[in-house]
């Protein structure tokens, strides 16, 4: 009976705990605006277990450093200087997203060779598709690090491809510049041979949460994603960060890969979220996807506002979701309508050659080939040197902004969100108070 | 012969700083490995670059990046894709002890060698996950793969391959990086997934992973595998030894323990691969090369003295009970890099795969142990 009084009492003090914790909330988010930011950009209200105990070990506060030997390799005898490139470019999901990388990249390297190549070679670009086959990855780097015998490597996009590549990339020595992969894991490996120069969904799931959470104040706000790793880790931060202000998700649905042939008409998802009537949807898919899954909701009379990942900023998105858009905000790594001349050189050159606008994607391949293409300029046809001079970068002003490499070698330049009115992505809107 | 003199002045200087140190019965402890050779491309070997290192009695394998070299009767020969290797680059040797067959797992695929003959498994002529093979062992009459597209047990007898993914084991990608057999369990280390353990037995799985479940931070000391990017696993007397790219974690059964370079003796927390003898983990790390013994935590790391990359340089062997140097005892000469990539043991030598050469090392007994009672 005592046991019993006590463990009642026990309950209700946790009870009083959590409420308090609760109401203090948005002291915790106003102070975690003035802090300053921890790894990935965290505030200090989001980092894991903050309120309850200090890590006994605090990972990624130093710089990754290669220690093996290799520097004092010769340089060959070649006739090109050889750059791979992996990316989806066909039979596969997000072959949406690799075409415009691999134009943005022949065109940093055709202006590389006009400039001169490297000491009068010729930069080359090695290209293979990255299939999505569970795998596939491993093997084209092992064919790039032993047959192609390229310096370094371009891309990839899928989250699940890229770890499975780099794994082999560590044990090749190989350098692998990443544009696309915003899986927040891709780093957190400490393979000091990976440099990923786009923001990640960490920073973006943040800044999602400050305007869900702290602007908005949406209470309950529920998660729908690709049931694929892009989707899993992709919400995993917003999904912890709801946790930690004190508003679990309500429900996180997910949807195939395959909805077109299995459900495109969504109709699972849809009946779940109408069960739950939720304040507010966090969507984390593929364009084409986003653009019927924001249908089928509307269309099923399901108003929610809904706020969603970078993925969506694709003309795709806007020609096959049409009025179902509007309104939609969505996270941005980077922001094209800041005042960036290097920017406007690149849009226009690549307007001029494309014809279409460059993607999202497609301008940090360019940032990325042209980081790459400095680094071999200035290290030499050596693997080590030029990963090393790849790691010296800190700062690096780009076509998508400063990109400000951390200790993991990962850009934390400021995000942004955008938002549709009238059929087009207003970047800069909301403004995001403090930077992630 | 001026080398030689400068070699035996400092094995004599090692010797007395043993004995100055009052140096134990080795038995009783660890025992410094203070003879060191090492074997490079003019030695025979196909390339420096060595990923693993195998022992099979009296021969010694090397899998390198540029082939499989053997070492038998004092002379190096190599296998390549010309004699029917799978692929050059070979990430993992096991030999199989009742038959004899070696069993090396390469970047494009796994070969068996037996009885001189080549028999190349990839994932196109076989039920072989993935073509990269990170790791190789046996278990029984079958043999174990560590894959990217999961793990393989090749049941030899009977042709026949099964392959555990997330469908029918516990881990959330199939992300294999290395493989252990011994005593009725094999234990694989995976990439994101921590380790798995297979009880043989019972054809069952029992995955463990980070409790904090967070990426960035070790929250508490000793509870529980301290990060999920396992690289290796080994399995040796009832413990388990699991390398991550974070530090090092033991395993009784019962209690978890937590090693890393600021609260132990180890090198460094960047660890490539682990391997046990008895319940003595050898530790192979980006800076050196360290020994743990686990019930008296005491630890010998051999080490460049200067800078973690002067390989070149003096080596030493530092003594340390968890983080507390006891002592530091200088070698006449080093391994042949810090980069230490694999070992394995032959009787009481060990063998060492690093990135620019093999070493083996032997213990003269003049420099003393580490006492578990110090």
């Amino acid at each position: 009976m005592r046991d019993r009084f006590r463990n009642r009492n026990i309950a209700w003090l946790m009870v009083l705990i959590v409420l308090a914790l609760a109401a203090n909330l948005p002291a915790a988010e106003s102070k975690a605006a003035g802090d300053s930011l921890g790894y990935g950009n965290t505030p200090a209200a989001l980092r894991p277990y903050a309120r309850f105990a200090s890590p006994y070990k605090q990972f990624f506060v130093n710089a990754l450093e290669f220690t093996g030997p290799g520097r004092d390799k010769p340089e060959p005898e070649v006739t090109s200087v050889r750059i791979g490139v992996l990316a989806p470019l066909e039979r596969g999901h997000e072959a949406y997203l690799g075409q415009p990388m691999l134009d943005a990249i022949r065109l940093a390297v055709d202006e590389a060779n006009a400039a001169g190549g490297y000491r009068g070679l010729p930069f080359e670009l090695v290209v293979r598709n990255d299939t999505g086959l569970w795998g596939a990855s491993a093997n084209e780097i092992v064919t790039f690090s032993y047959t192609d015998s390229v310096w370094a490597v371009l891309g990839t996009v899928d989250g699940a491809n890229t770890h499975i590549a780099i794994r082999v990339a560590l044990k090749t020595e190989l350098p692998v510049i990443n544009v696309a992969d915003t899986d927040p894991t891709l780093v957190e490996t400490k393979i000091p041979w990976v440099f990923r120069i786009i923001a990640d969904d960490r920073q973006m799931a943040y800044a999602l949460a400050r305007h869900v959470y702290g602007e908005r104040d949406f209470q309950r706000v529920a998660i729908l994603r690709a049931d694929n790793r892009y989707g899993r880790f992709g919400v995993s931060e917003f999904r912890t960060a709801s946790v930690r202000l004190a508003r679990p998700a309500p429900i996180e649905v997910n949807y195939e890969i395959a909805w077109a042939q299995v459900d495109p008409g969504f109709t699972v998802q849809v009946a779940r979220l109408q069960r739950v009537a939720p304040d507010a949807i966090v969507l984390w898919a593929d364009a084409e996807a986003a653009a019927h899954l924001l249908v089928a909701l509307r269309t099923a009379g399901i108003e929610a506002p809904v706020f969603a990942c970078d993925r969506l900023l694709h003309p795709q998105f806007l020609e096959q979701a049409g009025p179902a858009a509007e309104g939609v905000v969505i996270a941005s790594p980077w922001n094209p309508a800041a005042d960036n001349p290097h920017y406007q050189l690149f849009r226009e050159a690549y307007l001029a050659r494309i014809g279409t606008e460059p993607t999202t994607y497609a301008s940090h391949a360019y940032d990325g080939a042209r980081m790459l293409i400095d680094a071999i300029r200035a290290a030499g046809l050596n693997r080590y040197r030029i990963r090393d001079a790849l790691a010296a970068v800190k700062r690096y002003d780009g076509v998508t902004g400063t990109i400000m490499m951390d200790l993991v070698q990962s850009d934390r330049g400021p995000v942004s969100l955008a938002t549709v009115r009238q059929g087009s992505f207003v970047f800069g809107d909301p403004a995001i108070a403090g930077g992630f | 012969m001026k080398t030689i003199r400068s070699g035996q002045i400092a094995a004599a200087l090692a010797v007395f700083l043993g004995l100055v140190a009052g140096s134990p019965a080795w038995a009783e402890g660890l025992p410094i490995y203070d003879d060191w050779i090492s074997y490079h491309v003019a030695d025979g070997l196909p390339s420096d670059k060595i990923f693993c290192v195998a022992v099979d009695g009296p021969r010694i394998w090397a899998g390198t990046d540029q082939g499989l070299a053997v070492l038998e009767s004092g002379s190096w020969r190599t296998y390549t894709t010309s004699d029917g290797l799978a692929y050059d680059a070979v990430l993992s040797v096991a030999i199989d002890s009742a038959s004899g067959d070696v069993w090396a797992g390469t970047m494009g695929g796994l070969t068996r060698i037996s009885a001189g003959r080549l028999t190349t498994y990839t994932q196109f002529n076989s039920g072989l996950p993935n073509d990269v093979v990170f790791g190789v062992a046996v278990e029984n009459q079958n043999v174990w793969v560590a894959t990217t597209a999961g793990e393989g047990r090749y049941l030899v007898r009977e042709n026949r391959w099964q392959v555990y993914t997330p469908e029918n084991a516990p881990q959330h990608e199939p992300w294999g990086y290395g493989v252990d057999y011994a005593d009725g369990k094999v234990w694989a280390a995976l990439w994101g997934g921590g380790a798995l353990e297979f009880d043989v037995a019972t054809e069952t799985w029992q995955a463990y992973m980070d409790p904090d479940g967070e990426m960035e931070i070790d929250l508490f000391r000793d509870d529980g595998i301290i990060h999920v990017i396992t690289t290796a696993v080994s399995y040796r007397a009832g413990i388990l030894w699991a390398s991550t790219y974070f530090g090092l974690s033991s395993y009784d059964g019962r209690r978890w323990r937590g090693y890393m370079d600021h609260d132990s003796g180890l090198a460094s927390n960047f660890i490539n691969s682990v391997k046990a003898r008895g319940r003595v983990a050898w530790v192979c790390t980006d800076k050196g090369l360290s020994v743990v013994d686990y019930a008296s935590n005491l630890w010998v790391t051999y080490a460049p003295v200067a800078e973690p990359t002067d390989y070149k340089g003096p080596w030493a062997a530092r003594l340390t009970k968890e983080a507390e140097v006891l002592r530091t005892v200088p070698l006449t000469q080093g391994l042949a890099n810090n980069f230490i990539l694999g070992v394995d043991f032959d009787g009481e030598d060990v063998w060492v795969a690093t990135a620019a050469g093999l070493s083996r090392g032997r213990t003269t007994g003049a420099s003393g142990a580490v006492e578990s009672g110090r």
